[in-house]
């Protein structure tokens, strides 16, 4: 799988995987975040 | 591409963007979004990020969790996506 120009919603939570560090990592490589959120289902 | 590492809270995610909200709750009740969805912690997404950045950014929280659990509780969200009409 290539995520290079893919457009990535990003739903990180806040007692798991944040947003920004997906985003972040997701950018790297190559992907186009288009949104970033980090829900808490606590 | 999701970050949570609750089984149940992936299935309540993943659900809500491909078949629509399961709870009937929110504004996505009976909207069926069909994205497909992906976790960072699953190794076919793991593999497009340069190790470095990965090992960064997630590696860390990777190993607090079960990522086996995580893994097949988003490849089932998967699964259902394609059996949505």
């Amino acid at each position: 799988m290539s995520l290079k120009d893919k457009k990535v919603i990003v739903i990180g939570e806040r007692d798991g995987v944040p947003g920004p560090p997906i985003a972040d990592s997701l950018r790297a490589g190559g992907a186009d975040v288009v949104m970033v959120m980090t829900q808490c289902f606590v | 591409m999701l970050g949570a590492t609750d089984p149940e809270a992936i299935r309540l995610v993943g659900q809500t963007v491909t078949c629509g909200d399961p709870t009937w709750a929110g504004p996505l009740a009976g909207v069926a979004l069909k994205l497909p969805v992906y976790h960072i912690f699953e190794p076919v997404v793991k593999s497009t990020v340069p190790d470095d950045i990965y090992a960064a950014k997630v590696g860390n929280l990777e190993v607090l969790y079960d990522v086996d659990q995580v893994v097949s509780a988003t490849a089932e969200v998967r699964a259902s996506l394609a059996a949505t009409p």
